[in-house]
């Protein structure tokens, strides 16, 4: 059965969409991930013109991070206080980001912008995370030397000015960095359809130090902020927001997470680690082979 | 004759959980029955890179051990005794069933009920237990009510 994607302009079957969107949902109930970074790809290999599946995907990632919001805030896993700088830096980042977008739109380069992204992106993931994983995977033990712990040094971080204390992330620092983080994850968000938080929850632990317990609530409570904005923006400067992909995506999306989340129990972290790298690096490649292979229409026209 | 018996309680943290522990003080002196006090460490719920998810798991470990020694503290003061201590890593309930079969010594769990009506989301321990795991218990399960004062406790027990 297809369907007429309005703003996406093509017909899609509405069952690849949805089953799509349970994968990946499932994907991220597996991982805990937003999974916009797998998401994004599949709809650029299905046909689906790069700037919609973007514009696409910041209302899917809006809709699956809420219920984890909720979750963590539950568990009073969420520093609010951070959040608001995080996410104030990342509003700001996130408009500038589409601007960004339609700048790239009008000079024609945003499909070969958003390739690129996502070729870095996924590449330093993936690769990231295979080495990561077959580390563990060789030496299976527990090494009791060098255990890993935040630099609590003092760098140029703790320089800066505007200190505030943040109770429940169990630090005093500057407000400076977290709108700063924010603000670049924001710009990143809007271009590539993604919440961020594989490169956020690094971020607040390594540079801010912030206590782990709230970092993935914290983290997902920006992602809404932000990806609600670009979702606006997307829709008022660019008309790339498709509702009806987007809609066939979360329903997909409620199912699938249901699932991952019950395989997820079951299944080791370093296992799972190497399952999603593999996964990532599969995309990556294919989006490097599309575009170094000669394409079959060599030129595009374009009227405006 | 009851000397090597053991009172399970649940260090987590929780407004409840002095009250189970009270609790647990009063009958151990009563009973002479010593107490064991287990943690449990959830597992991780997502997943990011391997520095990050090993601080997280550093951190989760310290938070529990000092939560263990907290009420250690406070069983010594009550008690005199040292109690024993687990510390888990895992899914609590699953791991709290574990713990009991394993420890053969273990003939009593007390849990304290939160008795705040606006607070939904606490109890998740009584619930699962009591919804779903109560036929596969190997032995009893205490709940004390969470708004039992001190003194009561020592009346009742």
């Amino acid at each position: 059965m297809s369907i007429y994607l309005p703003i996406a302009e093509i017909n899609i079957n509405i069952f690849l969409i949805v089953f799509i969107g349970m994968l990946v949902g499932a994907l991220s109930g597996l991982f805990g991930v937003g999974g916009g970074f797998l998401m994004t790809p599949l709809l650029i290999f299905l046909g689906i013109p790069p700037v919609v599946a973007v514009g696409s995907e910041a209302p899917h990632v809006l809709a699956s991070s809420v219920s984890g919001v909720i979750a963590h805030w539950r568990k009073k896993n969420v520093d609010f206080k951070i959040g608001f700088f995080l996410l104030s830096g990342g509003v700001v980042g996130s408009t500038i980001g589409v601007y960004l977008f339609k700048l790239l739109k009008t000079y024609g380069q945003i499909d070969i912008v958003i390739q690129f992204l996502f070729l870095i992106f996924l590449g330093f993931i993936g690769i990231s995370m295979a080495f990561e994983s077959a580390k563990t995977t060789i030496k299976n033990y527990r090494t009791t030397s060098a255990i890993r712990t935040k630099l609590h040094q003092h760098s140029w971080i703790h320089g800066l000015p505007f200190k505030l204390r943040f109770h429940r992330s169990k630090l005093y620092i500057s407000a400076i960095p977290p709108i700063l983080i924010g603000f670049f994850v924001g710009v990143l968000s809007a271009m590539m359809g993604v919440g961020g938080g594989f490169i956020m929850i690094p971020a607040m632990v390594y540079l801010l130090g912030m206590s782990t317990n709230v970092v993935v609530g914290t983290s997902l409570f920006q992602i809404i902020f932000v990806t609600a904005n670009s979702t606006f923006f997307q829709s008022y400067l660019n008309q790339t927001v498709d509702i009806v992909l987007s809609a066939l995506m979360i329903l997909g999306g409620v199912i699938g997470a249901q699932i991952g989340v019950r395989i997820g129990s079951k299944l080791k972290a370093e296992y799972l680690r190497g399952i999603l790298a593999i996964l990532v690096l599969l995309v990556c490649a294919k989006i490097l082979t599309d575009l170094i292979l000669t394409p079959f229409d060599v030129f595009t026209t374009s009227i405006s | 004759m009851n000397d090597n018996r053991y009172i399970l309680v649940i260090a987590d943290n929780s407004p409840e959980m002095d009250i189970a522990l009270e609790y647990a003080c009063a009958r151990s002196k009563k009973t002479t029955r010593k107490i064991i006090i287990a943690t449990f460490i959830e597992p991780l719920d997502v997943l990011t890179t391997q520095g990050v998810t090993e601080i997280m798991k550093n951190e989760a470990r310290d938070e529990a051990e000092k939560l263990l020694q907290k009420a250690a503290n406070y069983v010594k003061e009550k008690t005199g005794e040292i109690p024993a201590l687990a510390l888990r890593e895992g899914e609590t309930i699953s791991e709290l069933k574990k713990l009991i079969d394993e420890e053969e010594n273990i003939n009593v769990l007390v849990l304290a009920a939160n008795s705040d009506p606006k607070n939904k989301d606490s109890n998740s321990i009584i619930n699962s237990l009591v919804s779903q795991e109560i036929t596969n218990m190997r032995i009893p399960v205490m709940i004390v009510p969470g708004n039992f004062s001190k003194d009561h406790i020592a009346l009742i027990t």
